[in-house]
């Protein structure tokens, strides 16, 4: 086995007693989340905060934030593949099982919010497409799917050395390697054909992520409520679920590259790297908001300062203030040095851009519906215990789905590192050479 | 303009929009990956 095989496949063949205590705390944070949901189920949506008027709250927060994260995976890696960034290799297979399993705890958040989540088949067989529910269900299965695939293609070449190698696994998983490997033998042809359909998928996946979040924003967007009838809201959905989506990226990796010894392919250059897009996203997540206030603002229009002051001055400055500190100021301050693009400097920035940006999608949920246009009609939102539980059972769901996936699956897509370190090994042989032999080689 | 509005506001016919899209993409997923099964015959042939 090569160096990166043994560091990679480790974990794979041994399972310590850290894994096991992990995933049973997670596990009965999931169950608690579990025994919540079944009281939702049982007493009716009364056991939560919602209500008339206030329909939406911490469901669809974090239908909103796990939606957005999922744009770290599939969105950066497609980017950083399609332009050929050579550092992105070791961080797209943490970055693709991200978007997986956040897209699918965030569709959950949306049968979790229905009082009565069987009627979501309705939305098929009574739909009409006038409905932007509609586009958010198509935006949504369409890139889970994509999703799926995207982390499935490059995996292909590492389930047939797991099959080849791996000899001490259970029976169970030699067969699980074996069927996932589509009989995978590394032929040229083979290689040519994954390759392209890689990158086939790589382009028309960045428009998928991107109609995914613009989508998502529409479901407000296309309301006349009180600051969700913005134009600008599917850009500055789009970059605040980027902004996010890095901030979890950065967190999985940093752990990733602790626990799993990944230091050799995990290094600097790609926390420095990331960390410049971190800081631009954080500025134009920064001007999107300047711009979204001041419109606001300037217009004065009567229902939308009943929202907009309940969020800076009143009952929600808490949050909002926390966003901005969180979003704008910690990021800008920590990574604009260079000594702040760290593994470090990134991590706790990622861990306050998370916070700030679950605050901010509700800081764009909760206030609109608390001050709807009829003022006979406002009310006060108190999120309860059920809500929160159904939350924290939700963040360790996608843990122990990113905690399992990775016991079972490298978590480097080995051969794109391989190929990686021989194109960066051919470049410094390039560069050693001198023109003299450059020409000869020419001649011959 | 009326065949529009039809199209949009029928009942029914959004959710096979849906349907026909989630379809087609898995569909054209799996021919992609049979492809890519396929290249070591052919590299064999």
């Amino acid at each position: 086995m090569s160096p990166i095989e043994q560091v990679v496949f480790a974990p794979l063949r041994k399972t310590g007693v850290r894994f096991y205590l992990l995933c049973a705390i997670l596990g009965v944070l999931v169950l608690w989340g579990v025994y919540a949901y079944y009281l939702q189920i049982t007493e009716g949506l009364g056991v939560t905060g919602l209500g008339r008027p206030i329909y939406w709250g911490i469901y669809l927060t974090n239908f909103v934030f796990f939606i957005g994260i999922s744009h770290a995976g599939t969105l950066i890696s497609a980017i950083l593949r399609v332009t050929q960034a050579n550092w992105r290799r070791p961080i797209t297979r943490i970055a693709e099982a991200v978007t997986v399993f956040a897209l699918t705890v965030g569709g959950l958040q949306i049968l979790i919010d229905m009082g009565r989540p069987e009627r979501v088949l309705n939305v098929i067989l009574y739909g009409r497409y006038q409905s932007p529910f509609l586009w958010d269900f198509t935006c949504i299965s369409i890139y889970l799917m994509s999703s799926v695939t995207y982390l499935y293609l490059p995996m292909i070449p590492d389930f047939a050395r797991m099959r080849d190698k791996l000899t001490d696994i259970a029976p169970w998983r030699k067969w699980l390697y074996t069927v996932a490997a589509l009989g995978w033998k590394g032929t040229h042809e083979q290689h040519r054909r994954l390759e392209k359909a890689i990158a086939i998928l790589a382009i028309a996946i960045i428009p998928i992520a991107v109609s995914v979040h613009t989508v998502v924003s529409w479901i407000f967007g296309m309301t006349l409520q009180p600051m969700w009838h913005s134009t600008i809201f599917g850009p500055y959905f789009v970059v605040g679920a980027i902004f996010s989506g890095i901030a979890t990226l950065f967190i999985a990796m940093a752990i990733m590259q602790k626990i799993l010894h990944l230091e050799p392919w995990l290094t600097d250059k790609q926390f420095n790297y990331l960390g410049l897009l971190f800081l631009v996203m954080s500025v134009l997540w920064s001007y999107f908001t300047f711009s979204e206030y001041m419109t606001t603002f300037y217009g004065a229009l009567v229902d939308e300062m009943h929202v907009a002051n309940a969020k800076i001055f009143g009952e929600f400055n808490w949050a909002f203030w926390t966003m901005v500190l969180c979003n704008g100021i910690i990021p800008f301050v920590v990574l604009i040095r260079r000594s702040g693009r760290t593994v470090l400097g990134t991590v706790i920035v990622s861990i306050f851009v998370d916070i700030g940006m679950w605050l901010e999608r509700f800081t764009i949920v909760a206030p609109s519906l608390t001050r709807p246009r009829l003022a006979l009609e406002w009310a006060i939102y108190q999120p309860t215990w059920v809500e929160a539980s159904i939350t924290i059972g939700s963040m360790a769901l996608f843990a122990l789905l990113f905690v399992v996936f990775f016991k079972l699956f490298p978590s480097l897509a080995i051969w794109e590192v391989e190929e990686g370190e021989e194109i960066e090994e051919r470049g410094r042989l390039i560069k050693k050479l001198s023109t003299q032999d450059l020409r000869a080689m020419e001649k011959a | 303009m009326d065949t529009l509005y039809w199209l949009i506001n029928t009942q029914t016919l959004g959710g096979m929009v849906v349907l026909a899209a989630f379809c087609g993409a898995l569909v054209t997923y799996i021919f992609m990956v049979r492809w890519i099964a396929q290249g070591a015959q052919e590299d064999h042939k």
